[in-house]
């Protein structure tokens, strides 16, 4: 289970943030036992510094985390399963595995674009096993992919769905040409291959169908709103 | 294995800096004439920072999606004008943004889209609510413009259709689109692109009233990703697309006349975060650098595009 501890700042200049970042990081690491602690009582030296920040717009942009109201208040949170498991995720700079040219939607391709698009907009990825839908990616893709017949089973972590897909036969391609039903994922600000979502195309339109954490429920997007870590591909 | 991680999520402020001549540059900050970004620690999403960037005579139209607001910059970098949104519910995830302009390049309006609320808020220049459009039939709010009549035309990549709306906020009409850009020119006419296996690209004007008047095959069926970004006042339309092979973040920007033939190329590289990150306007372009993920370090620059013809 992973422990998710966010802390809302809002109104903070820089100083104040880096120098927050360092009292969290520096007392969960040395007293996990006494987390709760640390983090109210970094909470409570938020509060007070920026109780001085008055009028700053309420803006939610996109978190969950931001859901709270904007008080610097600490939140601590629980997900069902840890997306931040292992690495061995290939950089879009590195040798891919495998060059494939595209070809139109084939019968698995077209039902994993089919499948994925059947979700955008749902509301069914908001239980407590993804925090409320804040990191759903990984059971959304897998949703569609065990739908479309690709997969046998839902997964909560981005690595295992990887992991699954490579056990099938995908590999790693080079990026463009992309290609319908290929599956995708992201460096986020909790690293390399920390997002996931699945192309699709309209046209000669390519975007992607991920999990929005700020939305709480899959969507359309553009294949490059974030560095790309490596896409994967039946070949 | 239990992890613990700690997470910040904090609401960064951005301020403008030194400019370069016709270029601007943002820097974090929290004044008046500042623009914020958040920047998530332990989500998914993005960071989000201003999310739409356009071009008006030689001003430069930031959406400030963070502040719930959109400014104006003339050619010094100087803040002209601040139009902020009415009425925004607590949770807003501002997409898009377009203008209503008069004579002499006067905005008169602000439109602007509102993904979590699915809502098109209205407002005059001085960001008067006028009216918010509830995009009932519309699954996402993606894009957005507006033509010199106040029709609004919204569209929506996870259904693959632009709305039509009246002045009054009435749904028109709606009619399938490849989710690969449009705009409106000055005669009112809306432009977008369409693709077919046995063409290829095709660039295709429509009235004000919905009729298609114009379908230009320009081919180039081994690009993909095509985006139109603008029609200037001679029919000139820029488009970009992505290559055959490359770079995924590296795309190809191509001028086509009003005939249709390949007038201007260049190559650019997108950067990651933004929605409307090309701005353009009385002849110039301009393309928005920034890294959200690293706002401290990073400041958002506006820069010149050079087209070569």
């Amino acid at each position: 289970m992973l422990l998710v501890v966010a802390v809302s700042l809002t109104g903070c200049d820089a100083g104040q943030i880096l120098d927050t970042i360092s009292k969290v990081a520096s007392g969960v690491a040395e007293a996990i036992p006494k987390v709760r602690e640390v983090i109210n009582s970094v909470g409570n030296a938020i509060q007070s510094t920026n109780n001085t920040a008055e009028n700053e717009t309420p803006a939610n942009n996109g978190n969950a985390e931001q859901n709270a109201p904007n008080n610097a208040a600490v939140r601590i949170t629980s997900a069902g399963d840890d997306e931040d498991i292992g690495a061995g995720t290939t950089g879009i700079g590195q040798p891919s595995e495998a060059v494939s040219a595209p070809s139109p939607s084939t019968g698995v391709t077209a039902r994993i674009a089919s499948s994925i698009r059947s979700l955008i907009g749902s509301t069914r990825f908001r239980g407590a096993d993804v925090d409320g839908g804040n990191l759903a990616c990984a059971k959304v893709v897998s949703t569609a992919l065990v739908n479309a017949g690709v997969l046998n089973r839902v997964r909560l972590n981005c690595d295992d769905v990887v992991a699954d897909l490579r056990a099938a036969g995908w590999r790693s391609v080079r990026v463009p040409p992309y290609q319908e039903g290929d599956v995708v994922t992201w460096t986020t600000s909790r690293g390399p291959g920390r997002h996931i979502g699945v192309i699709v195309r309209q046209g000669n339109s390519f975007q992607a169908v991920s999990n929005s954490s700020s939305a709480r429920t899959p969507r359309v997007h553009s294949i490059n709103y974030m560095p790309i870590t490596q896409v994967l591909r039946k070949v | 294995m239990r992890k613990i991680v700690p997470v910040l999520t904090g609401l960064l402020l951005l301020g403008f800096g030194n400019q370069a001549a016709a270029d601007w540059q943002l820097t974090f900050g929290r004044e008046s004439g500042q623009v914020g970004v958040t920047v998530p620690a332990n989500a998914e999403d993005l960071p989000v920072g201003p999310s739409s960037f356009r071009g008006v005579g030689q001003d430069l139209w930031v959406l400030d999606s963070v502040k719930g607001r959109v400014i104006c910059l003339d050619g010094s970098g100087n803040i002209k004008k601040e139009v902020v949104l009415p009425k925004l519910k607590p949770e807003f995830i501002l997409s898009d943004f377009a203008l209503q302009t008069g004579q002499n390049n006067e905005v008169t309006g602000v439109v602007a889209l509102d993904m979590m609320a699915r809502e098109i808020v209205v407002a005059n220049g001085e960001g008067v609510e006028l009216r918010r459009i509830a995009a009932d039939g519309l699954i996402q709010l993606d894009e957005i413009d507006i033509d010199s009549k106040g029709q609004i035309y919204v569209g929506d990549y996870a259904s693959a259709k632009i709305a039509v709306y009246s002045a009054a906020g009435k749904l028109l009409r709606t009619f399938p689109w490849q989710a690969s850009g449009f705009c409106v020119d000055e005669n009112d006419n809306l432009h977008m692109l369409d693709y077919s296996e046995a063409l290829g690209h095709s660039l295709v004007t429509l009235s004000a009233s919905g009729a298609e008047i114009a379908r230009q095959t320009v081919g180039m069926v081994d690009m993909q990703n095509p985006r139109i970004w603008q029609v200037g006042p001679d029919g000139e339309r820029l488009v970009s697309f992505v290559a055959p092979a490359g770079d995924p973040t590296q795309q190809t920007l191509i001028m086509f006349a009003a005939a249709g033939e390949v007038v201007g190329k260049t190559v650019f590289t997108s950067p990651y975060y933004i929605n409307r990150y090309l701005a353009c306007a009385a002849g110039k372009f301009w393309l928005v650098r920034a890294d959200y993920s690293n706002p401290f370090e990073v400041p958002i620059k506006v820069e010149p595009v050079s087209i070569s013809r």
